[in-house]
């Protein structure tokens, strides 16, 4: 197998390895971010902020890590011969070709599996998983020491309404100009769907229900009598006619009709 | 195919041939070395009796290369050195005939240089850089290789015309030669004050091997690494006020890395290393900084303001 293509494989390898911890580490920045923030009341969204803040600043900093000078600490046979040869893989002289087989010889024997530190994997897979069942734990239990939540109702920024807000921009369900009108035969009547339109919130805190789930039963079928008294009865129109005096009749009646005539 | 160990052998052999006739001066004799390669010139420095002129002579010995001398007065002449017109008679004719100088030769020696008048000195310094002279309206061709190894002696600066900092510039190395050891000295003196000859030298290389040489040394492949640091060292020298008024030119970032190759090659190696910067910083840049009064009260030397500047950029 030539140089490059030796070198190009070392190159991907130490760079897996590299992705490999970087995202480990971005989990873990965006687990902790993510507890702080539910704890202060704060959308859960912000949590990606600082992780992404992260994230590129360790991309930075890996990217600008020399690779193949970390193979040659390493081993110490490949010092300085190994950068020299990767920087002088576009040159074609018989010293680059001689350097080139002799790093092409030691390189085989490095081992990438060495790169990986497996105690550092260990200890970030502990570190994720403690942070994820601490989540599981706090989330139900509604802790929140301060409550920063700056929406005011005004605007949602919880996952469901924003999930809800994206779903009727892109399909135009809910209110709107993008609303019911335009999906008549998915929706409905606006009229007939416009009366359940109002938005109803229900929280129901886990750590201060008095509901106790344990005794909830099935629900009773309940039977209603006609329990009216039967004295009551309906009197017709021809009773209003006859509170009216007779001559007074006909004007009532002009009365309506010119109503009628101008509207 | 080549097989670098080649060159180690070359020079190996080179060195212990120099070995039989002068002693000790491993260092000065391998930057002399590197300064050939590099088809450069370099200025020595050394107090009386340090055996300059003999290193040299005995290296164009064994390179089979023709060798001269110039001793520096301040009454020497430019045409002193180049050479001059004649007035010859021929076939009952006269004629203007050229009379090379001491310049011609591929090795030349310019012992004590700051004796000399600037205008000698110039002469001298435009024969380094152009390689040919001119005389009247012709212009001459040096031999190749050449190459001017110049002396300086660090006392005795009464009357003398020390060289201008854009001409010392010019050469790749300022060579230091040391006072020997106590073991070098009983050696020399054992050597040289018996009845016994010093045997001849072997001539184990040529102007063609040399000048073939000399094509090897930019070939050596050089890391990317390296070259920044080497930029980092001559960069630091212009920078660092705390100890040097001014720093080396651009020129000796080019010849560190330049001569590091040369090293690597003299070395039998394929590749450049920071040990081979490391060896060549302190006589590249020796001649080319000047430190400030800060530092000539404390006592320090430029070759400790470089140290210095090499222990912090590794």
């Amino acid at each position: 197998m030539g140089f490059e293509k030796l070198a190009k494989e070392v190159n991907f390898g130490f760079k897996n390895i590299i992705i490999f911890f970087t995202v480990l580490r971005g989990i873990i920045v965006f687990l902790i971010s993510f507890l702080i923030v539910i704890t202060i009341g704060l959308p859960w969204i912000v949590a990606l902020i600082p992780t992404i803040i992260y994230l590129f600043t360790l991309y930075k900093k890996n990217n600008s890590i020399n690779k193949f000078k970390e193979i040659e600490s390493r081993y110490p046979e490949l010092n300085e011969r190994l950068r020299a040869a990767v920087d002088n893989l576009d040159e074609s002289n018989m010293f680059v070709y001689d350097l080139h087989l002799d790093v092409a010889k030691l390189i085989k024997d490095v081992r990438m599996s060495e790169f990986f530190n497996k105690e550092r994997a260990k200890k970030d897979i502990f570190v994720i998983a403690f942070l994820s069942i601490m989540i599981i734990l706090i989330a139900p239990l509604n802790i929140h020491f301060f409550d920063l939540n700056l929406d005011n109702g005004v605007e949602q920024w919880d996952l469901p309404s924003i999930l809800n807000k994206i779903y009727k921009d892109v399909i135009g369900y809910g209110e709107g100009d993008g609303g019911i009108g335009e999906n008549e035969d998915i929706f409905g009547k606006k009229s007939i769907a416009i009366l359940g339109n109002k938005e109803i919130e229900i929280q129901i805190s886990s750590s201060n229900s008095e509901i106790d789930i344990r005794n909830i039963k099935d629900v009773q079928p309940a039977t209603f009598e006609a329990a009216y008294p039967q004295e009551i009865t309906a009197v017709g129109a021809q009773s209003f006619q006859e509170q009216i005096p007779r001559d007074q009749q006909e004007l009532v009646k002009n009365y309506y009709k010119n109503i009628a005539e101008v509207q | 195919m080549v097989s670098t160990d080649k060159f180690r052998k070359t020079f190996s052999a080179v060195f212990a041939e120099v070995g039989k006739v002068i002693v000790g001066q491993q260092e000065a004799l391998e930057q002399i070395a590197i300064a050939m390669l590099c088809n450069a010139n370099a200025l020595l420095e050394g107090y009386p009796g340090l055996a300059k002129t003999l290193m040299v002579k005995t290296m164009a010995d064994i390179m089979d290369l023709s060798f001269s001398r110039i001793q520096n007065t301040p009454d020497l002449m430019p045409s002193d050195i180049t050479g001059t017109y004649v007035l010859q008679e021929q076939n009952g004719k006269r004629i203007f005939k050229f009379q090379q100088g001491p310049i011609f030769a591929n090795i030349v020696l310019a012992d004590e240089i700051n004796r000399a008048t600037p205008k000698t000195q110039s002469a001298l310094l435009e024969a380094m850089q152009e390689k040919q002279v001119t005389v009247g309206t012709e212009t001459f061709i040096l031999d190749k290789p050449f190459f001017v190894l110049a002396t300086q002696n660090p006392i005795e600066q009464e009357g003398t015309y020390p060289l201008p900092e854009a001409q010392s510039d010019r050469f790749l190395f300022k060579i230091k030669t040391e006072y020997p050891t106590m073991e070098d000295e009983l050696e020399i003196v054992e050597r040289y004050s018996s009845t016994m000859k010093v045997p001849p030298v072997r001539k184990i290389l040529n102007k063609e091997s040399i000048l073939a040489l000399q094509s090897y040394v930019r070939q050596i492949p050089c890391s990317k690494d390296i070259k920044e640091r080497a930029v980092k060292i001559v960069t630091a020298t212009r920078k660092g006020k705390t100890l040097i008024e001014y720093g080396a030119s651009p020129r000796a970032s080019i010849n560190m890395i330049i001569a590091s190759k040369a090293r690597a090659l003299i070395q039998g190696r394929n590749h450049v290393t920071n040990e081979d910067l490391n060896a060549v910083a302190i006589p590249i840049l020796r001649h080319r900084i000047i430190l400030n009064f800060e530092a000539e009260r404390r006592g320090i030397s430029t070759d400790d303001a470089i140290k210095e500047i090499l222990k912090q950029i590794r």
